[in-house]
C-alpha cells in the first residue's frame, strides 16, 4: 500500500502518453492546421505536463508519508465495499427493467442488510416509503420523468 | 449598484427563495452533521434539483444555503461527539467537545451559533464591498490575464494542496483539465478523445464527475472504516444555551478579528474554511493572555469562537473570487461555478452589470440565511441532534443511493451510472495514493474556460508571444511559477535536512 501512489503516477503517465498520442495524430482541418491556436494545442501540452508530473512522482524521493495511512488500513471491511459496488452496478442496470420504486427499496433492502440490518421488514418499509417520497418529488414537482414501475407492468397499463 | 441591491433584495424576499434559503439551511445542517459527507457532496447531490429550478438566482440560493448550513451542521457534531461532519469544523471540536463534556454542551452550541453567524453576517458585508471594487479592476483583464489568472488560480490550489502533497494536486488538476477536453466544445469543429464511444461525444457531464469523485468514495470510505460511523453517542444533556456577559466580552474581540480575517482567507484560491480555521485557532491562541491559553484545548470560549467565526467568514470570502473573476478558489465554489455555468450563467466582472439580481440576490440571501441558522440551530439543536444516531445501515445505502440517482436525473441514462461507479472507485483509489481531488474538479471546471482564453489570446497575438509582451500576464505566470516551485523546493530540503521518521 505505501508504494500505491506510485503505481498511480504511473497508470496516469500511461494515459498522459495516450493522450498526448491522441492530441498529436487529432486530425486536423486544412485551415486549421494553419492557425496558432489548434484544437491539440493545449492538448499537446497537457500532456507533456501530465508526462513531467507523473514522471517526477515516480523519479523523486518519496513526499509524503503513506506509511501512517497503511497502519489505519487494517480491518478494513474489504468484501464489504466491494460487494456494495457491486450492489450499485447491479441497481444501474436493473433500474429501466424494473423501474424506479422496485429497484431502490431492493437496492436499500440489499444494502442495509449488507451493513447490519436485520429487520427485513423495516428496512423494506423504509426503502419504500423512501422511494416513492423520492419519486413524487422528482417526477411531480421537479418534472423530471422517471420510470417508477417495472417495464412490462408500464407496458400493459 | 443600490438599483442592483433593490432588484436583489426584492428576488431574495420573494417567498419562493426564501423558502428555497430555509431548505438549503436546513438540508445543509442536516446532512452536515452526519458523518463523512462534506460540503462537496451535499452541494453535488443538489445540483440537479438547483438546475431544474431553472432561475440562477433561486438555484445560487439554494446551493448557498446548502454550503453554509453543511459548515454549521459540521461544528455541531464537532461539539457534541467530536465527529466534525465536515473538515471545516475540526478546529470546533478541540474546545468544543471537552466544554461539552463538562456538561456545557448548551453553552458550547450557542457560543458555535452565534460566532458562525457573525461571522458569515460580517463576511457577507465584505463581500458587499469587495466584490464590485474587484470586479472593476478585473473589468480591465483581456483573455490573457484571464488565461495567466486561471494558471495562477489552478497553481495556488496546488500549492496550498499540503506539505508533500504539490506535484500530486498539480497532477491531479492537469487531469481535470484533460478531462476536460473531452467531447464537443465552442471552439473546435470536432468532437475530441472520443475514441468513438458515443456517450462522451457531449463530454463527461459535471454533477456525475463531482458525485462520482466526492460523494461516492465518502459512502466507500465509511463502509471500510467502521470507526467513521460508529454508532454514536450523545449523551450530552443539552440546557442552559445562555452564555455569561464576561463571557460575551471575552469572544467580541475574538469573534470581530477572526471574521475579517477568515474572510480574508477565503478569497485566496487554494486556502478555505478549514485553513481558516486553524488558522484562527492558532492566531487567537497566541493573542490570548497566559492564563487563558492553558484553557486551549481543555474547553476555552475563545478556542471555541474563533475557528467558529473564521470558518464561516471563509465560506462567504471564498465567494469573492468567482463571482467576480470567475474563478473558483476552492472545490466547493468550483461545484458552484459548474452549477452556474449548467444555468448558462458566466460568473465573472459583468455579472454584476448584466445580471444584478443574481449576483445581489445570493449576497442579500446570505444574511437571511444567516438569521435562518441562528433560528435553526438555536433552538431546534436538542431535537435535530437526535438525528445523530441515524443507524449505519441506513446511512451508508442512502448517501449512495442519493448520489447515484442525481446523476441519473441530471442525464436520466443509465450509463451514466456506470461511468459514476467507476469513477467513484477510480476516486478511492487516488485517495488512498494520497492524490487530492478538489484540484481535479477545478481543472476540470476551468478547462473549458482555460481553453477559451488561450485560443484568443494566442489567435491575436498569433502565438504565446503575449506570456511575455503583455506586462501584467507575465507578472502573474511569474507569480504561478514561484507559487508551484516555493514548495516543492521547501519540501525537497526539509526532506534533506530531518532525519527520517519512523511512522
Amino acid at each position: 500500500m505505501a508504494r500505491i501512489d506510485r503505481y498511480i503516477a504511473l497508470a496516469l503517465l500511461a494515459f498522459s502518453i495516450g493522450y498526448g498520442y491522441l492530441a498529436w495524430t487529432h486530425p486536423l482541418l486544412p485551415f486549421e492546421a494553419r492557425m496558432p491556436f489548434k484544437p491539440n494545442t493545449l492538448p499537446i501540452g497537457l500532456a507533456g505536463l501530465g508526462v513531467l508530473f507523473s514522471s517526477l512522482i515516480i523519479l523523486l524521493p518519496k513526499m509524503d508519508d503513506l506509511s501512517k495511512d497503511a497502519e489505519g488500513y487494517r480491518g478494513f471491511a474489504w468484501g464489504q465495499a466491494l460487494i456494495l459496488v457491486a450492489m450499485m452496478v447491479a441497481y444501474a442496470l436493473l433500474l429501466r427493467p424494473l423501474g424506479f420504486i422496485a429497484s431502490t427499496t431492493l437496492f436499500i433492502v440489499a444494502a442495509a442488510w449488507l451493513l447490519g440490518e436485520t429487520r427485513h421488514g423495516r428496512s423494506f418499509t423504509i426503502g419504500l416509503i423512501a422511494s416513492g417520497l423520492i419519486w413524487y418529488l422528482v417526477d411531480n414537482l421537479l418534472g423530471i420523468y422517471l420510470v417508477a414501475l417495472p417495464a412490462f407492468l408500464a407496458e400493459l397499463l | 449598484m443600490i438599483e442592483g441591491m433593490l432588484t436583489g433584495l426584492s428576488a431574495a424576499i420573494s417567498p419562493f427563495n426564501l423558502l428555497m434559503v430555509f431548505i438549503g439551511c436546513f438540508l445543509g445542517t442536516f446532512i452536515g452533521m452526519l458523518p463523512g459527507l462534506g460540503p462537496m457532496s451535499i452541494i453535488a447531490i443538489m445540483i440537479p434539483v438547483a438546475i431544474q429550478l431553472g432561475d440562477p438566482a433561486s438555484a445560487l440560493i439554494l446551493l448557498a444555503g446548502v454550503y453554509y448550513g453543511a459548515i454549521f451542521g459540521g461544528s455541531t457534531s464537532s461539539i457534541l461527539i467530536n465527529a466534525p461532519g465536515v473538515a471545516g469544523t475540526v478546529a470546533s471540536s478541540f474546545d468544543g467537545y471537552p466544554m461539552a463534556r463538562a456538561g456545557q454542551a448548551g453553552k458550547a452550541l450557542t457560543i458555535a451559533a452565534i460566532s458562525s453567524f457573525v461571522g458569515g453576517t460580517i463576511g457577507a458585508l465584505l463581500l458587499m464591498i469587495f466584490a464590485p471594487v474587484l470586479s472593476s479592476v478585473a473589468k480591465l483583464f483581456w483573455s490573457a490575464e484571464y488565461f495567466a489568472l486561471m494558471v495562477l488560480g489552478l497553481t495556488a490550489i496546488a500549492a496550498f494542496a499540503g506539505k508533500g502533497k504539490v506535484i500530486k494536486a498539480m497532477l491531479m488538476t492537469i487531469f481535470g483539465v484533460m478531462l476536460a477536453t473531452v467531447g464537443e466544445s465552442a471552439l473546435h469543429n470536432a468532437a475530441r478523445f472520443t475514441m468513438g464511444i458515443m456517450d462522451l461525444q457531449s463530454g463527461i457531464y459535471f454533477v456525475t464527475l463531482v458525485m462520482g469523485l466526492f460523494a461516492l468514495p465518502e459512502a466507500i470510505f465509511l463502509v471500510l472504516d467502521r470507526k467513521r460511523s460508529q454508532a454514536m453517542e450523545n449523551n450530552n444533556k443539552i440546557e442552559n444555551l445562555r452564555i455569561s456577559g464576561s463571557e460575551a466580552k471575552e469572544i467580541a474581540p475574538v469573534v470581530a478579528r477572526q471574521s475579517v480575517l477568515g474572510f480574508l482567507i477565503g478569497v485566496l484560491p487554494g486556502a478555505g474554511a478549514t485553513m481558516a480555521s486553524f488558522l484562527g485557532y492558532g492566531v487567537e491562541r497566541n493573542l490570548a493572555p497566559a492564563g487563558e491559553r492553558e484553557k486551549f484545548g481543555k474547553g476555552s470560549v475563545r478556542g471555541l469562537a474563533a475557528p467558529e467565526t473564521a470558518n464561516n467568514a471563509a465560506c462567504t470570502g471564498s465567494f469573492v473570487p468567482m463571482l467576480t473573476l470567475g474563478i473558483p478558489g476552492s472545490g466547493t465554489t468550483a461545484i458552484l461555478l459548474g452549477a452556474l455555468v449548467a444555468l448558462s450563467i458566466t460568473p465573472g466582472p459583468r455579472m454584476i452589470e448584466e445580471q444584478p439580481e443574481v449576483f445581489w440576490a445570493v449576497i442579500i440571501s446570505m444574511y437571511i440565511g444567516n438569521f435562518v441558522l441562528l433560528i435553526l440551530n438555536l433552538p431546534l439543536i436538542p431535537y435535530i441532534a437526535k438525528l445523530l444516531t441515524v443507524p449505519r445501515y441506513y446511512l451508508i445505502p442512502f448517501v449512495v443511493f442519493f448520489s447515484l440517482i442525481g446523476a441519473y436525473i441530471g442525464q436520466n441514462n443509465a450509463t451514466e451510472l456506470l461511468i459514476m461507479v467507476a469513477l467513484g472507485c477510480l476516486a478511492t483509489l487516488l485517495r488512498f495514493g494520497g492524490y487530492p481531488l478538489p484540484p481535479l474538479i477545478i481543472g476540470f471546471i476551468l478547462g473549458g474556460m482555460l481553453e477559451d482564453n488561450l485560443g484568443r489570446a494566442m489567435r491575436k497575438a498569433g502565438g504565446l508571444e503575449f506570456l511575455w509582451e503583455r506586462p501584467m500576464t507575465l507578472t502573474i505566470m511569474i507569480l504561478a511559477l514561484c507559487l508551484l516551485i516555493y514548495p516543492m523546493l521547501r519540501t525537497s530540503q526539509s526532506n534533506h535536512n530531518e532525519p527520517p521518521k519512523t511512522a
